[in-house]
C-alpha cells in the first residue's frame, strides 16, 4: 500500500484536530 | 513521493533508516524557522519598548531570508537534505489546518455588492497579472503564482498553488518574496490615499481588503484606518480566502491539461492522480467550521497549529532557494509585480468608488 504525501499531510491534519477536538492538545502558543 | 507500508522485516529496517535520515533536516527547519519567529518577535518587542513604530516584518518573510542566508552562503551540508524535502508536507498539512479560519459562511455575511466586488477583483487581477506576465515573457508558471497570490491572498495562495501546479521553488520564493516587499508598502500608502479621497469606512476597508495581498497587512492596513475599516478588511480578505481552493484548483487543472493532454487515455483517472487531494482536506475543514465543529479556542489551537506547520515551510523554502537561479530570473518579475499590484489597486478603487455612490454608506 502506498500513500502521497498529499494523503499523508491530510491525515496528520485531521491527526492533529482530533488532538485539539479531544482536548489533549490545548492552548496551544504562538 | 510515495512512502511505501509493507510489514516484513528489512522493509521495516529501510522504513526507520529513512525515518531517521529527515530528522536532522527537519531539525534544521525547526532552528530557522524558529529563528524567523525570534526575529519577528524581537523587533515588535523593541518597538513597544522604545514607543518607535517599526515595519511590522512577518516570520514569514525572516524565515525565508534566515533559510536564504544558510543555502547561499556556507550551503547545506547533504544529511540535511532529506529532511529538508519534508517543507512540502508541512506546507500540505499547515494548509489543511488553515481550512478551520475560513469559514465557507464568510461569504454570506459580506452581501452582495462586496461579493461582486471579490468577483470581479479575482478576475481583473488575474487577467491583470497574466497580461503583464505574458508581456514581459516571464516564466508561466511563474506568472501563474504572481496571478495566483495577486488574486486571492498571497503567501498561502502562493504556497498552496506551488503544491499543485508544482512549480520552482525559486519562482516560489520570488512570488512571496514581491508579494511581502509591496505588502509592507501598502501598510504606509493605502490610508495617505483613504484619508486624501475621504473614503468612507466601509468603503475603505472594502478596498484594502480587496487589494492588499497578504492577510496580515490587509488586516494592519485596515485597522490603521478605524477599527470598523478594519472588520470591513478582514471581511474582504476572508471572502477572497475562501475563494483559494478553487481557484489553485483551476490552476492545477489548467497545468495538468498543459501537461500532457495528447497521450492521456483515461482523463478522470489522470487528473485524479494529479489532483491536489490536501485542497481536499482543507474544503473538508473549512465545512466543518462553518457547520460549527470547532469552538473558539479549539479554532485558535488549530490556526496555530497550522502557523507552525507553515514555519517549516517557509524554512524549507528558503533553505532550497537558490539565489543564482533566481538572479537569472532578472527584474521582469518583480517589474510585473509592482506595475500589476498598482494596476489592481487602482482598478479596485474605481470599482469600490462606482459601487459606494450607489449601494455602500
Amino acid at each position: 500500500m502506498t500513500l502521497s504525501r498529499d494523503w499523508l499531510a491530510v491525515i496528520a491534519a485531521a491527526f492533529l484536530i482530533l488532538l485539539v477536538k479531544l482536548g489533549i492538545a490545548a492552548g496551544i502558543p504562538w | 513521493m510515495t512512502i511505501t507500508v509493507v510489514p516484513d522485516a528489512p522493509a521495516r529496517a529501510s522504513q526507520a533508516r529513512r525515518i531517521a535520515a529527515v530528522i536532522p533536516g527537519i531539525a534544521l527547519l525547526a532552528v530557522v524557522g524558529y529563528a524567523g519567529k525570534l526575529a519577528e518577535q524581537s523587533i515588535a518587542a523593541y518597538g513597544r519598548a522604545h514607543h518607535v513604530t517599526l515595519p511590522n516584518i512577518e516570520y514569514v518573510l525572516w524565515a525565508i531570508i534566515f533559510g536564504l542566508v544558510v543555502s547561499n552562503t556556507t550551503g547545506v551540508p547533504k544529511i540535511f537534505d532529506a529532511g529538508i524535502g519534508t517543507y512540502e508536507f508541512w506546507l500540505k498539512t499547515g494548509i489543511v489546518l488553515l481550512g478551520a479560519r475560513f469559514l465557507l459562511g464568510d461569504v454570506a455575511r459580506l452581501g452582495g455588492v462586496s461579493l461582486a466586488c471579490v468577483v470581479l477583483e479575482l478576475a481583473v487581477s488575474i487577467a491583470v497579472m497574466t497580461a503583464l506576465g505574458r508581456a514581459f515573457k516571464l516564466p508561466p508558471k511563474l506568472t501563474s503564482l504572481l496571478a495566483i497570490g495577486a488574486s486571492i491572498c498571497g503567501v498561502s495562495a502562493i504556497i498552496a498553488a506551488k503544491g499543485a501546479i508544482e512549480a520552482e521553488d525559486e519562482d516560489a520564493s520570488y512570488a512571496i518574496a514581491a508579494i511581502l516587499a509591496l505588502g509592507a508598502v501598502s501598510l504606509f500608502v493605502f490610508p495617505i490615499v483613504g484619508h486624501a479621497l475621504a473614503m468612507s469606512d466601509h468603503a475603505y476597508g472594502l478596498w484594502v481588503g480587496l487589494a492588499v495581498d497578504n492577510t496580515a497587512e490587509a488586516t494592519a492596513a485596515g485597522a490603521l484606518y478605524s477599527e470598523a475599516a478594519g472588520r470591513f478588511a478582514v471581511l474582504a480578505k476572508t471572502t477572497r480566502n475562501a475563494t483559494i481552493g478553487f481557484v489553485v484548483l483551476g490552476y492545477a487543472l489548467h497545468w495538468v491539461r498543459q501537461g500532457g493532454a495528447s497521450d492521456i487515455t483515461h482523463k478522470t483517472a489522470f487528473l485524479w492522480a494529479k489532483f491536489p487531494k490536501f485542497v481536499l482536506g482543507f474544503l473538508a475543514v473549512s465545512l466543518l467550521a462553518t457547520l460549527g465543529a470547532f469552538t473558539r479556542a479549539q479554532t485558535a489551537d488549530i490556526a496555530n497549529l497550522s502557523r507552525w506547520a507553515f514555519l517549516f515551510t517557509f524554512a524549507g523554502i528558503g533553505l532550497r532557494t537558490d539565489i543564482r537561479a533566481m538572479a537569472r530570473q532578472g527584474w521582469r518579475p518583480l517589474i510585473v509585480g509592482i506595475a500589476g499590484e498598482c494596476a489592481i489597486a487602482v482598478l479596485t478603487l474605481a470599482m469600490i468608488a462606482g459601487a459606494a455612490q450607489r449601494f455602500l454608506d
